[in-house]
């Protein structure tokens, strides 16, 4: 099994871009309309429907699929690891965002203490999101390794049922 | 900065000067000056509250990804080592996510609320400018007023000399000076503007302090990713001191003083920033707000549960504290690994016993609704967190068995009476006074109301339960000025009475009162007080059992129990389901009310809990039912 000691390495995760996180945004707050037909709130749900949807589950050993092929190459792990990524990616606007809408403080709030902390305080923030940042690459990572390791089992086992005379299910 | 750009007085001197303090009454030394309170940018400071705003959404939106797809993807499908470790860290990581929303959205609140504070230090300043220029007096940088010559001596009949005045923004003792000679007629007006410019400048150095302290709390710990108690129970004060500058700003128009759907209305009608801010800074207030949906509540509630476990976290030896504690962490516990129906925290709150108010399935959203009130000892504690969740738990999913669009609530909006000595009915029988039912009743009908404001059905089908003291409660409400809000049935199970003698008092047809009463509930047979002697000599005689028994000799050829008529009675009047008689009191070794606990449990009393269903489901007719007693 993969470790899921925490590590530092990072790894760039760019598999989704920021538009597929705009559904996400603001929807907590809207207090109506928000919901699926089951109640439940829908923000994110167009994530969801590019990882897979969570109304199809994948089988919990793998298996294969229509074609033949092994079914854990979409499989949750997999999944998981791309919205590991975008998370990564979607904080990592954070910095940017802050920049923007600092940008005429200084000149505009001139003399104002509030405005001459308010850098530190950003920086201390900008930080602490970046080694969220670290997690979710540290993360995808490890993910994938348990993607890899389960698809290198499944192979195993399908090899080994094939010898016996079954058929892969 | 220059002094000269907007004009102001008439000869202004160019800035620069350091205002050194002159009314600065806060800790920070004075560092604006009057020509930099006229040309503070007060929008500046609220685009930077928007970006504020925007980076805690999105934190939040990370959290939520998390919690709903990441987490929920892997345990529903993966099991195992990695499933679990891959699980701490992902709880892990969606905590810092939303530690981060919610400090960054104080920080916005923060912003915004010393723009609106600066801004009207900034109007007072610029009226007393205006004033100024229009009388064509100067004002010089350090906010002394020049008057030019005017008036007349009497005697020489020579215009009066001009002059300068410095202001204060202290009130002044001594008014007007004494007039041995005719004052030029500008240096009371000049003082008056003096004093208005240092005024506005020394409130404004005043904000400005105050305001940099709180947005230094609000500077991140640099301990890296994880949350720890402590910085919850930190988060729990930085929300306080953010509350203690946002209350003008934001607090005073929560309008609490109104009804349910006004309340709707209000919130309906809030810009989308303005809700994350409530949101950031009165989560409770929010959360527990009748009116407000039960989405919005939710998320305020599972916000307010963070920063309440903090807070309590902290205080080591009280032994209530740490109860209530262990019920919230178990609350926690259960909103964090999700399942179905999912879970809606309504109401969160540390007086008195706790509060909590926990729904199974959107109540917005379904065409039923069950709310439940508990009894007799509940409060919030682990036990309300496993057992009385569970009731409603099994009531949501008993009832959508019959219609999906249900939700079932449990509502522990009350102190329910204690039980000095649980094991015996002897405590219970002395602590049940109607009072508690009494005072619970209005904020009951308050939260039915809210649920009718905010229910997106016209004709959502809604069923009041009570248990044990639960349904003296539901009683209470029912006698209520106009009932319970939006009430189709009722049902009362494990009932001491009630408080009213006819099921046709309650507010609903009879025949949509429904009874369970297990015939070995002892709590359903409990003696009336003209009864109770008799009851408390089999008490002290025998015990538990002997008081069981003792009622039930009390009991017999009368159909009164402690709060009025039994409601499984002929003249009660309403429809009794089938229940199981469940174990005996004391007799059958399971303690002293056994038969008191099982009327929602699908597996020790799956009759009774699939008549509970069916009526919440709105299906009523098909229930099967016993002769009344």
């Amino acid at each position: 099994m993969a470790g899921f000691v925490r590590q530092g390495e990072g790894q760039g995760g760019q598999s989704l871009g920021q538009g597929e996180w705009q559904g996400a945004q603001g929807q907590r707050q809207s207090g109506q309309g928000g919901q699926g037909q089951d109640g439940r709130p829908r923000r994110g749900e167009r994530l969801i429907d590019l990882a897979g949807g969570p109304g199809v589950p994948a089988p919990r050993t793998g298996g294969a699929g229509p074609g033949g092929e092994l079914r854990h190459s979409g499989g949750p792990w997999t999944r998981a690891a791309g919205a590991a990524e975008a998370l990564r990616t979607h904080m990592g606007l954070v910095r940017g965002e802050f920049a923007a809408a600092h940008e005429g403080v200084a000149a505009g709030a001139e003399g104002l203490g509030a405005a001459a902390v308010l850098p530190t305080v950003r920086m201390s923030w900008e930080r602490r999101i970046e080694i969220a940042m670290e997690e979710c690459a540290s993360l995808a990572v490890h993910l994938r390794a348990v993607a890899r390791e389960q698809g290198e089992n499944e192979a195993a086992l399908r090899a080994s049922f094939a010898r016996a005379g079954g058929g892969a299910r | 900065m220059n002094g000269s750009g907007r004009g102001g007085g008439g000869g202004v001197r160019g800035g620069g000067w350091n205002g050194g303090g002159r009314g600065g009454r806060g800790g920070w030394s004075g560092a604006l000056t009057w020509t930099q309170l006229r040309e503070l940018k007060c929008s500046e400071l609220e685009g930077a509250a928007d970006g504020w705003g925007r980076v805690s959404n999105r934190a939040d939106a990370a959290r939520d990804r998390i919690d709903k797809q990441l987490l929920a993807a892997l345990q529903a499908t993966q099991e195992g080592e990695a499933v679990e470790a891959a699980g701490a860290r992902l709880g892990e990581l969606s905590r810092g996510f939303q530690y981060v929303y919610m400090e960054c959205g104080l920080v916005r609140t923060t912003l915004n609320s010393l723009a609106q504070e600066l801004r009207e230090a900034q109007r007072r300043l610029r009226a007393a400018l205006d004033d100024a220029d229009g009388l064509k007096f100067t004002v010089h940088a350090d906010g002394s007023v020049s008057y030019p010559a005017a008036g007349e001596q009497l005697v020489t009949q020579d215009k009066l000399p001009g002059g300068t005045t410095e202001g204060s923004p202290l009130p002044r003792l001594l008014s007007p000076p004494p007039a041995l000679t005719a004052p030029n007629p500008h240096a009371a007006k000049a003082q008056e503007i003096a004093d208005a410019i240092a005024c506005a400048v020394g409130e404004a150095n005043g904000i400005d302090a105050r305001y940099t302290a709180t947005l230094l709390k609000l500077t991140a710990p640099r301990d890296g990713l994880l949350t720890s108690d402590a910085i919850w129970a930190d988060a729990h004060g930085d929300a306080t001191v953010v509350r203690g500058l946002a209350d003008e700003y934001l607090k005073d128009s929560i309008p609490t003083d109104r009804s349910p759907a006004e309340r709707k209305a209000w919130w309906d009608g809030l810009t989308r920033e303005r809700r994350e801010e409530y949101l950031a800074v009165y989560p409770d207030e929010i959360g527990n707000l009748d009116g407000i949906p039960a989405e919005v509540r939710d998320a305020a509630n599972r916000d307010n549960l963070a920063l309440l476990i903090g807070k309590l976290e902290g205080r080591v030896g009280d032994e209530g504290a740490q109860t209530r504690l262990a019920g919230l962490r178990a609350i926690d516990e259960q909103l964090r690994s999700g399942g179905h129906p999912p879970m809606f925290l309504l109401g969160l709150g540390e007086q008195g016993n706790g509060r909590a108010i926990v729904s199974y399935g959107n109540p917005d959203t379904a065409r039923n609704v069950s709310v439940y009130v508990p009894g007799l000892g509940t409060a919030l504690d682990e036990e309300f967190a496993r057992n009385d969740l569970k009731r409603a738990r099994d009531t949501a999913v008993g009832a959508q068995k019959y219609d999906e669009s249900t939700a079932a609530v449990v509502w522990l909006g009350y102190d329910a009476p204690q039980m000095p000595d649980y094991e015996s009915l002897k405590g219970n029988v002395a602590v049940m006074g109607t009072g508690r039912a009494e005072q619970a009743a209005p904020n009951y009908n308050s939260f039915m109301s809210g649920l009718m404001a905010t229910n997106q059905h016209a004709d959502a089908h809604v069923t009041a339960i009570g248990h044990s003291y639960g349904s003296r409660t539901v009683g209470a409400a029912a006698q209520q000025e106009g009932g319970i809000p939006g009430v189709d049935d009722i049902i009362l199970v494990g009932s001491p009475g009630v408080g009213v003698d006819r099921a046709a008092d309650l507010g609903v047809e009879r025949d949509h009162v429904f009874v369970g009463a297990a015939e070995n509930d002892p709590v359903t047979k409990l003696p009336s007080k003209r009864q109770s002697a008799l009851a408390a000599v089999g008490l002290y005689v025998a015990g538990p059992p002997g008081a069981y028994l003792g009622g039930e000799v009390g009991d017999v050829g009368d159909d009164d129990l402690w709060f009025g008529k039994d409601p499984a009675s002929q003249s009660f009047g309403a429809r009794r389901f089938v229940v199981d008689d469940g174990p005996r009191p004391v007799l059958d070794g399971e303690g002293a009310t056994p038969a008191h606990s099982n009327y929602f449990n699908p597996v020790r009393d799956a009759e009774s809990a699939d008549n509970i269903g069916l009526i919440v489901s709105g299906n009523s007719g098909e229930i099967t039912t016993e002769r009344l007693r």
